[in-house]
């Protein structure tokens, strides 16, 4: 979970400068963190069973019709702004203090 | 209802479609739905609004909105653009963007140009059918595009787009995944940007290569008017009823040159000036040549056979040419303020008003182009191109015996950036950029046209698409059978300016380095208007009502450097410079004080430089006023005004 941010981020950044190959490769390794993620926002009540399946469902598409424009969404908008909310980033926490 | 809701929307877009694009519109309901490539799909979005996706029929399917960023996307997408100058033009591909565009509107408070290019009839189909889009229809600043309903108008639409002043504010969004489901489309507008960004460096840096040359040449060459014909008076002169043969100076004109000699008396010879030289040492006369070039060498027109041939000019050309040239000239616009000033004069004094209407011939860069235009514009039958190779034959650009007499072949520097283009011979031949631009200005010009009289006659080079591909001899055995003879008709052309119009000419002339003086004057008051300004706005606290006055002295000085026909010779002359400044010209400062401190310094550095230009002015045209003199006697008078005009003078 730790984690979670740096490989969001990782992948958001590589669709953003088209490296698509790389997005591939890279998101071989953190699916299976990515989906642990999704389950974990499930299982804690932090989103809906239909929200669950609505984004594995756009997870799936995205990944089989290589629509990366749908991957950074669910990423960024659906699952990072999420995260984001929950383990808010150290310096933002500063500044609230 | 959601039938009877889509149903209005649909009515509602229709209607203003139909108003604003009439074209688009009817191509629109001829287009069959049966033959869309994909559907348009609704997804809800995570606010249960609505977002679209594209679906094929293989089951591929894109989103072309975002389901979860929203509103956050959209602002994240619109501020990527960065900040969003006055007058910025804006390229957007794919109505999917329309919430982005109007953000930027908004955002722009709608002073910015926005192009909407849309490459899917699909995608429009459902907007107009399911989205109120009504305010793109003449409400918003924006103009669009659609592929497949709107012509093949895009490069000249994007080029509208921007300026020299705004090139630097130009912004462009792609809707998300338009590269896979329109991908040669999208591709085609990343070109066309390319080309339309070219398009207008190109013609800045052609402006600024000639910079102050054109000035120079329009003032040296105005006395040439006194004795000149307007081209106007070569209007339609050829009734249709004879072939022109267009004498160009490419490589290939080597090949057939000796076969013009069959043409004579049967055809038209126009030929452009790099031509000329060949032409007269193989025996040949034409009937006319055309020049364009401010810059051309003295040394390609220095023939004696020259002055018997009629010259279709401008008054920026090189005036070393015009000065060798002792024949007739026939006069086209060159769109100089001071050509308008003099015209304008010339039309208030005379009686005979005629030929006192600068006449423009349209071209391509090329003299060959401008002299097609005149072929056209006298009316000529037929119109049979011979040496207009527009590449590089036998690895030359131009036929022995122009610039040099065996022309040298291109070295491996100018070699670079050469490219291949079809042949005539459904060869490839190779060409280079200028050529090419050349080339495709005689395609649109023969299809805007709809020329069906066109031969190309060129015995190599680039084929050139509208023309009828013909050897040299068949063309005129075929097209050249009826003797003819136009040089009676041109020698009986009466001049341009009687003796009122002269009059009036030798005035402007004369009075010339008293304007430049005055623009002078009031750059130099300029300067110290924009010093003082400057000042009053960096104090600490700025007396308003100081700077406002400040401020109207200053407009009067500015509309006179945009009013005054000379004020504006003199800018046009900077163009160097004035790219410079023009570049940062809609750049703003978001600190009211420091834009004041700022239009003060860039209105102080301007006014500096055309104080310069019009001093450096003023003294090259006194110098030409007073080595270059110009009278109006005796011979020059016509009618009984003209006589009574005369006797004035005299008792002046």
């Amino acid at each position: 979970m730790d984690n979670m941010r740096e490989e969001f981020e990782t992948l958001i950044e590589l669709i953003n400068v088209k490296n698509y190959k790389a997005v591939d490769e890279v998101l071989k390794d953190y699916l299976k963190d990515i989906s642990n993620y999704i389950m974990f926002l499930a299982g804690n009540g932090i989103i809906a069973i239909e929200e669950l399946n609505t984004l594995s469902e756009h997870m799936t598409t995205a990944i089989k019709n290589k629509d990366y424009f749908l991957l950074k969404d669910v990423l960024q908008y659906g699952l990072l702004n999420v995260y984001d909310q929950l383990f808010p980033r150290e310096e933002s926490v500063k500044e609230e203090e | 209802m959601p039938g009877r809701t889509e149903k209005f929307i649909y009515e509602r877009n229709v209607a203003r479609f139909r108003i604003a694009y009439p074209y688009e519109y009817q191509k629109y309901t001829e287009w069959n739905s049966k033959k869309a490539k994909f559907s348009i799909e609704e997804v809800e979005t995570y606010t249960k609004k609505t977002a679209i996706k594209a679906v094929f029929p293989d089951e591929r399917q894109y989103m072309l909105q975002s389901i979860y960023g929203e509103d956050d996307y959209i602002n994240d997408a619109v501020d990527s653009l960065g900040k969003l100058g006055n007058r910025c033009p804006i390229f957007i591909v794919g109505l999917p963007a329309i919430e982005e565009a109007r953000k930027i509107i908004k955002k722009c408070h709608e002073e910015c140009i926005v192009l909407i290019y849309e490459p899917s009839i699909e995608v429009l189909d459902y907007y107009l059918k399911n989205v109120d889009i009504t305010d793109l229809f003449g409400i918003l600043p924006v103009s669009l595009y659609f592929e497949g309903l709107s012509g093949d108008k895009l490069l000249d639409r994007v080029a509208s787009l921007f300026t020299l002043e705004t090139i630097s504010l130009f912004r462009q969004f792609v809707s998300p995944n338009y590269e896979n489901i329109c991908g040669e489309e999208v591709l085609k507008a990343s070109r066309i940007l390319k080309e339309a960004f070219h398009k207008v460096m190109s013609m800045w840096l052609t402006a600024a290569r000639f910079t102050d040359v054109a000035g120079n040449n329009m003032l040296y060459n105005l006395r040439s008017l006194i004795d000149g014909y307007n081209v106007s008076e070569l209007f339609g002169m050829l009734k249709n009823e004879i072939p022109v043969i267009l004498v160009s100076a490419g490589p290939s004109l080597n090949k057939n040159i000796d076969d013009l000699k069959k043409a004579k008396g049967k055809a038209f010879i126009i030929a452009v000036d790099t031509a000329i030289k060949p032409l007269l040492n193989h025996g040949i006369k034409p009937d006319l040549f055309c020049i364009v070039d401010g810059k051309k060498p003295t040394a390609l027109m220095d023939h004696p056979g020259i002055h018997e041939i009629p010259l279709v000019t401008s008054l920026v050309v090189a005036s070393g040419i015009m000065d060798l040239h002792k024949g007739k000239k026939f006069f086209y616009a060159c769109d100089e303020l001071i050509e308008k000033e003099i015209f304008d004069r010339c039309r208030k004094e005379t009686g005979c008003k005629k030929n006192l209407y600068p006449a423009h011939i349209p071209t391509g860069g090329s003299v060959a182009n401008s002299a097609f235009s005149l072929a056209h514009y006298m009316g000529a039958k037929e119109i049979i191109l011979v040496g207009q190779d527009l590449a590089l034959t036998g690895g030359k650009t131009h036929a022995d015996g122009t610039f040099k007499d065996k022309m040298k072949k291109i070295t491996a520097e100018e070699a670079a950036g050469t490219f291949y283009v079809d042949g005539i011979h459904g060869n490839k031949v190779l060409t280079r950029d200028d050529f090419d631009v050349y080339r495709r200005w005689f395609e649109a010009y023969i299809e805007d046209e709809k020329l069906k009289n066109v031969i190309d006659a060129t015995q190599g080079g680039a084929k050139i698409k509208g023309t009828k591909i013909m050897a040299l001899k068949a063309a005129i055995e075929k097209y050249c059978t009826k003797k003819c003879d136009i040089q009676g008709k041109i020698d009986a052309l009466p001049k341009m300016l009687d003796y009122s119009a002269k009059r009036a000419l030798i005035d402007v002339y004369e009075s010339l380095p008293e304007k430049m003086s005055e623009v002078r004057k009031m750059a130099h008051k300029g300067v110290s208007l924009y010093k003082k300004f400057g000042k009053l706005a960096s104090a600490e606290n700025p007396d308003e009502k100081e700077l406002k006055k400040c401020a109207a002295k200053l407009k009067t000085v500015n509309d006179f450097m945009n009013d005054d026909n000379f004020a504006l010779f003199v800018q046009s002359n900077m163009v160097n410079i004035d790219y410079i400044m023009r570049m940062s010209i809609y750049e703003e400062d978001e600190d009211e004080v420091e834009e004041r401190i700022k239009i003060a310094r860039h209105g102080q550095s301007f006014n500096s430089i055309i104080e310069l230009y019009a001093a450096h002015l003023y003294f090259n045209t006194k110098e030409i006023v007073k080595k270059r003199k110009l009278k109006a006697t005796k011979a020059d008078i016509g009618g009984p005004l003209d006589k009574f005009l005369y006797e004035l003078s005299k008792e002046a």
